[in-house]
């Protein structure tokens, strides 16, 4: 945490405190059984060399869009796909 | 910083930054043994949450708590962290990991 | 952890609606602790539903132990037989089968019963004490109910008081890491003796004839009592009935089941299907979800065909309301008209402000507190400007539903408070809510017009007087003066649209007033859609809860609007207000949502079109292709040339299937296609004998991506869509789903089949609609593939335009084709080829051994076992041959048909009987054709059809067929083609298998190799050996008994049937590989019911296949259903399970299959083998799930799993063992 952030992640560090969406390169995830694609948005909360955390970190479940997972959620950057400035808020089409 | 001094600081040959974003990862890990942690991977079981006892290489050795499959509580699991989709880990302060084993009726 | 419930069967007068509708022998499953509370309650209010009276919900979490204390206090033994869990067979299967000991229990008796859960989802329980298929069954009564199981460490509330509950239908279901979620438990269930408050079977007063009842969890609310109401001028005295069905302003709520959600809440329904005979058809308003629930690379459904004891998890996509976030009444329903009518829906309710219990509904009921789920926001409280759902909407309770604002033409001015509640982008038909974006979003309009003219469905002049249909405005001049030929309306808008319609109905006020309907006003229509983005409350086209009506009068002219917000299938629309009385006449329209920037061209000018079933659609990034959008109908009510009707029913206004079929306003039923002078059923398909069918022609050139839309637009029966040579992915946009030649469809579900025209030359190939119902009415048709140019196709740009076409196209000659001269060549040329020689033959086939069997047998069977055939030395099976893949299989068929054996010959087949039925004689000639192989359509289809050649053989003559088997697709079915009618039900059927590349096939006792079997272990030298189990499920048997008398069946046990035939659907005998062990010969008193399964006593084990297996050993059922009926079935394996798509690990786990018909292949790769994870020896059953008739007709059978080494069984060998005796010289 304490080291500066380089140069190459400068493109997170410009989303800190801001909300974005976020999307992971696997096909899908698994929580006790409930499926969702890795879509997710929040706030940016933390910035490090190797990952970035939300919080809140919203995942939007195909049943439940706007779900708020009970702790912050961090995102090794290697496994992001993608991420966008976002309004949480807004609703997307998830198929 | 610039990403050279941070490369030899994790002891990575030539400044590439796929690798220093993995070795943060790592890092990050080993910096917060015997802390809970939930980690969502893609490949079965899915989710694990467990104490983290040691980071070998590029595994991390978690002592499950739980995971989608009740009968892999309590395993000693490696994980490769590459293979780590999403985690959190919960250190002094932070919100908790809530416990799925215990009894809810509020 | 492990959960304990005490549950009791009891007796209990079920009461489905507050107009007295009753069963007065209900049954049902309660917790003890419950028991006198319902018995008092219902004891205390006779005549009113009781909430406690509901099928039992009991619930556990994943990963948990379940101990059941199971007491009977019914007058038979019953029991609770589970789905899906783990149980060990011998103490908790809740049936007596086979060797095992009894697990059900006697009156007045108590067991316990243990079950494990594994996984999240529904597990069904129903009892097998008593499954008979009449009022005297248990089943029918109510005796059923499950157990939900929860994601690990839920628990659940009452959504009213937030309390926690123990069991309950509908709960609050809460997780630490998950979100909380609405669960409903939705159990449709059909054929229930339901008496009225008088005692008598309930009336219609439309038709002043008995009435059929179906219910939802104990509930109905059929139209007969609601339109009583009306007809006395209690309530609504302008309406009819129909369009106010549904409606709550004026009538009230119905009892059925109300969902109640705040607009956004995560809901996950867990339907079952808890009946005993029909497959019917769920459907949702206004929400959508995948058809596989783990799977987010799964279909998006909006309908859904259960079968009998089958289930799925609904989780509709973005929670109550969708994407969108309507408020507002979204109704659920079985599709399948005759239901709906007869009381099988409820509605799904999304609140837009708080319940707390201080609310009243419109007509004074109090609205319950509904907690608001932890975690989400909670909804504003309703204010007097404010007041939320429903009790803005100026409606008057006791009359029809108000008119919504805004859309229609010359309409009300909107209310001040009404007002409060629109869209900040309201729009006329988007008012509420409008998820298109002014400005932003593109549109696209249409001006659609719904009105009658006759249709003429084929040449013989088979006409509906009263068709109706939507048309585009700009073409109605043209339709109506027979420029433009009618058809359902497809229209296409891309994904991402927002797409705005003027609706204008122009149909008459009244329909009817002949032998099928009487007259009825009709006076009121809309355009009701599935799938795509509305706002519920003024664009659903219906009349539903305490929503607006959103129907027009006639002349009267609406906007609606429908947002795309991705891209679709075809999109299925018609009527909500009127459409038991006329959506079989026509009322039924798509609209394909494409994929973005594609343009819609007429297919033979190269025009853009704004309408049409066929098209080729264009885009600049995705290939180019031929989009046809093909309507199944039934109950088309239809008359000859002459004027007289088509199968009228007993009565008019009579559900029971009355009229024809159709596809598109067309049929070409095949009694027309017997010509001179030898009346041969093998060339019904033949163009050169009769020309092309009035059916719709599909056209490609070889090589042209295809999609065919599926869609069913009328009205109660199941279908089954087989298309010969070309293959699909089940659900198109997952690429792990299985690969299938057939569908099943109920109506209102919608299918993309999507290929790649494969084959070379200009070729025909057959479609159809599977049962002998359909394809004898005439659903059925050619898909024309040409290699060369032809004028009226336009090529598809994007790729290389076909040759120049030298010779001219064939045409009709009247004369039948030559004979296909060569098989083809499909094969690699260095592929092994294996050889069959098979014989068709007539001969005697004992389907037990109590003497029940076909003596006019059809059989196909290897030329080596024809001599034991003949002499009787053995009872013949169904051809089975397997291959592996990579193979090349050359089949040659014989042709030793003794037409003297054939059950008729001059007069009429009569029973099986057939709608419209007429003389049909048999062929003389017969065929194979295999599904899901590669092959040269125009030498080896096995079919006769278009202007290919001549696959069919006469007597005693030969051909050669040469199939590629180029995948590992397991299960096909094999068929004659020559006969439909006369040959299939009579055994012309068999299997393909393709197996593993290297695989040997062994008999299972001595391990030698064998050619065919339904029982053989399959080794592969990289593979684990596994025993292979294979089933031909079939109908529309005619058995006759040990005294040469004809059966009819269905035959109900121990009572005298009230029909003398049942629907065609139905009639005829069931079986396993020409076997069936029908219980009549195993009980004559209700008493002995439960040991119908026992093989102790003098009946022994079944004459079904009888399979065995030792613990643990790897098991694969090959599970085929080639004939012959439209009645679909549900095949259940005890103690076992398998993925619904089995190449696909995301699939659900499942131990049921339903949906199964003419043409259904599936393999059931059974978890953890033989035995299930417990590994417990024991007799497993397989059956049907259709208690009423298949499992007294005896279609049931056992896997027997050995304790002990038998020489009957030869164990699996592991590889080293394998290779330890090829080293020691067995070169097998």
């Amino acid at each position: 945490m304490a080291d500066p952030i380089i140069e190459e992640n400068q493109l997170f560090l410009d989303m800190l405190y801001k909300n974005i969406l976020l999307v992971l390169e696997c096909d899908q995830l698994n929580i006790l059984g409930q499926t969702f694609r890795p879509i997710f948005t929040g706030k940016v909360v933390e910035v490090t060399n190797g990952f970035i955390t939300l919080d809140p970190a919203i995942i939007k479940m195909h049943n439940a869009p706007f779900y708020k997972f009970p702790t912050p959620l961090s995102f090794p950057m290697e496994d992001i796909a993608l991420f966008t400035p976002f309004d949480p808020n807004r609703r997307l089409p998830l198929v | 910083m610039d990403i050279n001094s941070l490369s030899k600081q994790l002891g990575i040959e030539g400044g590439d930054i796929n690798a220093i974003r993995q070795a943060v990862v790592s890092r990050e890990f080993k910096d917060n043994k015997g802390q809970r942690a939930l980690i969502l991977i893609a490949p079965y079981p899915f989710l694990i949450i467990g104490t983290i006892f040691e980071v070998v290489s590029d595994y991390v050795v978690i002592d499950a708590q739980v995971t989608n499959i009740s009968e892999l509580d309590d395993e000693r699991f490696s994980i490769h962290i590459d293979d780590i989709e999403v985690f959190y880990i919960q250190k002094p302060g932070r919100p908790e990991i809530p416990d799925i084993r215990k009894e809810h009726h509020d | 952890m492990i959960r304990k419930f005490h549950i009791v069967a009891i007796p209990i007068r079920i009461v489905v609606n507050k107009f007295g509708d009753h069963d007065p022998d209900g049954m049902m499953y309660a917790l003890k602790e419950n028991e006198s509370l319902i018995q008092k309650k219902v004891q205390h209010h006779p005549f009113t539903p009781v909430d406690l009276v509901e099928p039992l919900v009991i619930r556990a979490n994943a990963g948990d132990d379940i101990e059941i204390t199971f007491e009977n206090k019914l007058p038979f033994n019953t029991s609770m037989h589970i789905q899906d869990a783990e149980y060990e067979v011998f103490t908790s299967d809740g049936a007596f089968v086979g060797i095992n000991p009894d697990t059900t229990v006697k009156p007045f008796d108590k067991i316990v019963y243990k079950w494990k859960v594994n996984f999240e989802g529904l597990f069904f329980f129903s009892d097998l004490g008593n499954p008979l298929s009449s009022e005297l069954g248990s089943n029918v009564h109510g005796l059923f109910g499950a157990l939900f199981v929860e994601p690990r460490g839920s628990w659940w509330t009452d959504p009213v008081t937030g309390k926690p509950i123990k069991s309950g239908v509908f709960a609050d279901v809460h997780n630490p890491i998950l979100p909380s979620f609405r669960e409903f438990g939705w159990f449709f269930h059909d054929e229930m003796e339901v008496d009225d408050l008088t005692g008598q079977k309930p009336i219609s007063p439309h038709t002043l004839q008995p009435e059929a009842t179906h219910a939802i969890n104990y509930r109905a609310e059929p139209m007969r009592n609601r339109s009583r109401l009306i007809q006395e001028g209690v309530v609504c005295p302008d309406c009819e009935g129909e369009e106010v069905h549904h409606d709550s302003w004026a009538f009230g709520d119905p009892d059925t089941p109300i969902l109640r959600a705040y607009v956004g809440d995560p809901i996950k329904i867990r339907l079952v299907h808890a009946g005993v005979q029909e497959t019917h058809a769920f459907h949702y308003h206004v929400h959508q979800w995948l058809f596989e629930p783990t799977d987010q690379d799964s279909e998006l459904v909006d309908a859904q065909a259960i079968s009998p004891q089958t289930h799925y998890t609904v989780t509709p996509l973005y929670g109550g309301g969708s994407l969108q976030g309507a408020i507002g009444d979204a109704i659920i329903h079985c599709h399948l008209y005759p239901h709906f009518g007869e009381g099988m829906w409820g509605i799904q309710r999304n609140f837009d402000t708080l319940q707390d219990g201080s609310q009243c509904y419109p007509n004074g009921v109090p609205i319950k507190a509904l907690q608001p789920l932890p975690g989400l926001p909670v909804p504003s409280k309703p204010t007097p400007q404010r007041p939320g759902f429903p009790n803005f909407i100026p409606g008057i309770f006791g009359s029809k539903a108000p008119r919504p604002p805004l859309g229609i033409e010359g309409g009300r001015e909107a209310t001040k408070i009404e007002k409060n509640h629109f869209a900040p982008n309201a729009r006329p038909g988007a008012v509420f809510v409008n998820p298109c974006i002014p400005n932003v979003t593109p549109e696209r309009e249409f001006h659609v017009v719904l009105i009658q003219r006759p249709i003429i469905y084929n040449k013989q002049g088979w006409q509906d007087p009263e068709g109706r249909l939507y048309v585009l405005a700009e073409d109605e001049e043209d339709v109506l003066a027979g420029r433009k030929e009618p058809e359902p309306l497809v229209i296409r808008a891309n994904a991402g649209e927002c797409i705005r319609f003027k609706y204008t109905n122009k149909l008459p006020e009244t329909i009817g007033g002949n032998a099928f309907q009487l007259v009825n006003r009709t006076y009121e229509a809309g355009m009701h859609v599935h799938f795509v983005k509305f706002d519920p409350l003024v664009a659903d086209g219906a009349n539903v809860g305490w929503n607006y009506d959103s129907g027009v009068l006639p002349g009267e002219t609406i906007e609606y609007q429908w947002f795309a917000d991705v891209e679709l299938k075809a999109t299925f629309w018609h009527d909500h207000l009127f459409p038991n009385e006329h959506q079989q006449h026509g009322v039924f329209a798509s609209i394909n949502i494409q994929a973005r920037g594609s343009k819609f061209l007429d297919s033979h000018s190269g025009k853009e079109i704004n309408a049409g079933t066929k098209a080729t659609i264009t885009n600049p990034l995705i290939p180019d292709f031929r989009e046809l959008s093909l309507f199944v109908q039934d109950f088309s009510l239809l008359f000859d040339k002459d004027g007289c009707p088509l199968n009228p029913p007993p009565f008019p206004g009579s559900p029971e299937d009355p009229g024809v079929m159709g596809i598109n306003y067309r049929n070409e039923p095949i009694q027309f296609r017997l010509k001179e002078p030898d009346f041969d059923p093998a060339y019904i398909f033949s163009s050169w004998v009769h020309g092309d069918p009035v059916t719709p022609m599909l056209e490609t050139y070889n090589g042209d991506p295809v999609r065919i839309r599926l869609l069913q637009g009328a009205h109660e029966e199941s279908h089954s869509f087989n298309l010969h040579r070309q293959r699909w992915y089940r659900e198109r946009p997952d690429l792990d789903s299985e690969i299938d030649q057939q569908q099943h469809i109920s109506i209102s579900e919608s299918f993309t089949l999507e290929f790649n025209m494969e084959g070379e030359g200009d070729f025909d190939m057959l479609y159809h609609y599977g049962s002998l119902d359909d394809i004898w009415l005439g659903n059925w048709g050619i898909f024309r593939t040409f290699e060369k140019m032809v004028p009226h196709l336009i090529p598809l740009k994007d790729r290389e335009a076909p040759p120049t076409r030298k010779d001219p196209l064939p045409r009709p000659t009247g004369q039948k084709p030559p004979m296909a001269q060569q098989p083809g060549k499909p094969c690699p040329p260095n592929a092994y080829v294996r050889k069959y020689d098979v014989v068709a033959l007539t001969t005697r086939i004992n389907y037990n051994d109590d003497g029940d069997h076909d003596p006019h047998g059809i059989i196909f069977a290897l030329k080596d076992d024809v001599h034991d055939i003949l002499e009787g030395n053995v009872n013949p099976e169904p051809l089975i041959l397997r291959a592996n893949v990579g193979e090349c299989v050359e089949v040659t068929l014989y042709n030793q048909l003794d037409e003297d054996a054939f059950h008729h010959g001059k007069e009429e087949h009569g029973y099986p009987d057939v709608p419209v039925s007429a003389l049909f004689p048999p062929s003389k000639r017969i065929s194979i054709h295999a599904q899901h192989v590669v092959y040269d359509v125009r030498y080896s289809d096995g079919a006769t059809v278009g202007f290919n050649q001549d696959q069919t053989i006469g007597q005693n003559e030969s051909i050669t067929y040469r199939w590629y088997v180029d995948r590992d697709f397991g299960s096909a079915n094999l068929w004659d083609m020559a006969d439909i009618r006369n040959h299939r039900h009579h055994g012309a059927f068999g299997m393909l298998i393709a197996e593993p590349r290297g695989s040997t096939y062994l008999d299972p006792m001595s391990r030698e190799m064998v050619y065919t079997g339904s029982q053989v272990v399959i080794s592969n030298p990289l593979l684990y050996e596994f025993r292979e189990f294979a089933l031909l499920m079939h109908d529309g048997v005619r058995l006759v008994d040990v005294n040469g008398k004809l059966i009819l069946d269905p035959e109900p046990l121990l009572i005298v049937s009230e029909e003398e035939l049942e629907d065609f659907e139905d009639q005829g005998s069931r079986g396993f590989n020409y076997r069936a062990e029908r219980l009549s010969h195993r009980i004559t008193s209700i008493n002995d019911v439960f040991k119908a399964f026992s093989s102790e006593g003098e009946h022994g084990d079944p004459s079904t296949p009888l399979f065995k297996a030792y613990p643990g050993d790897p098991l694969t059922i090959r599970f085929v259903f080639p004939a012959d009926r439209a009645r679909a079935h549900a095949f259940v394996i005890h103690g076992h399970k398998f993925l619904r798509s089995q190449n696909d690990v995301n699939s659900s786990i499942v131990s049921v299959k339903g949906q199964n018909t003419v043409g259904t292949n599936d393999d059931f790769l059974l978890f953890y083998g033989a035995g299930g994870l417990l590994r417990q020896p024991g007799d497993y059953m397989y059956r049907s799930g259709n208690i009423r008739w298949d499992i007294e007709l005896g279609v049931w059978g056992i896997i027997r799993v050995l304790d002990h080494e038998t020489e009957l069984l030869a164990p699996l060998k592991p590889h080293s063992v394998i290779m330890m005796d090829q080293v020691g010289g067995d070169s097998e």
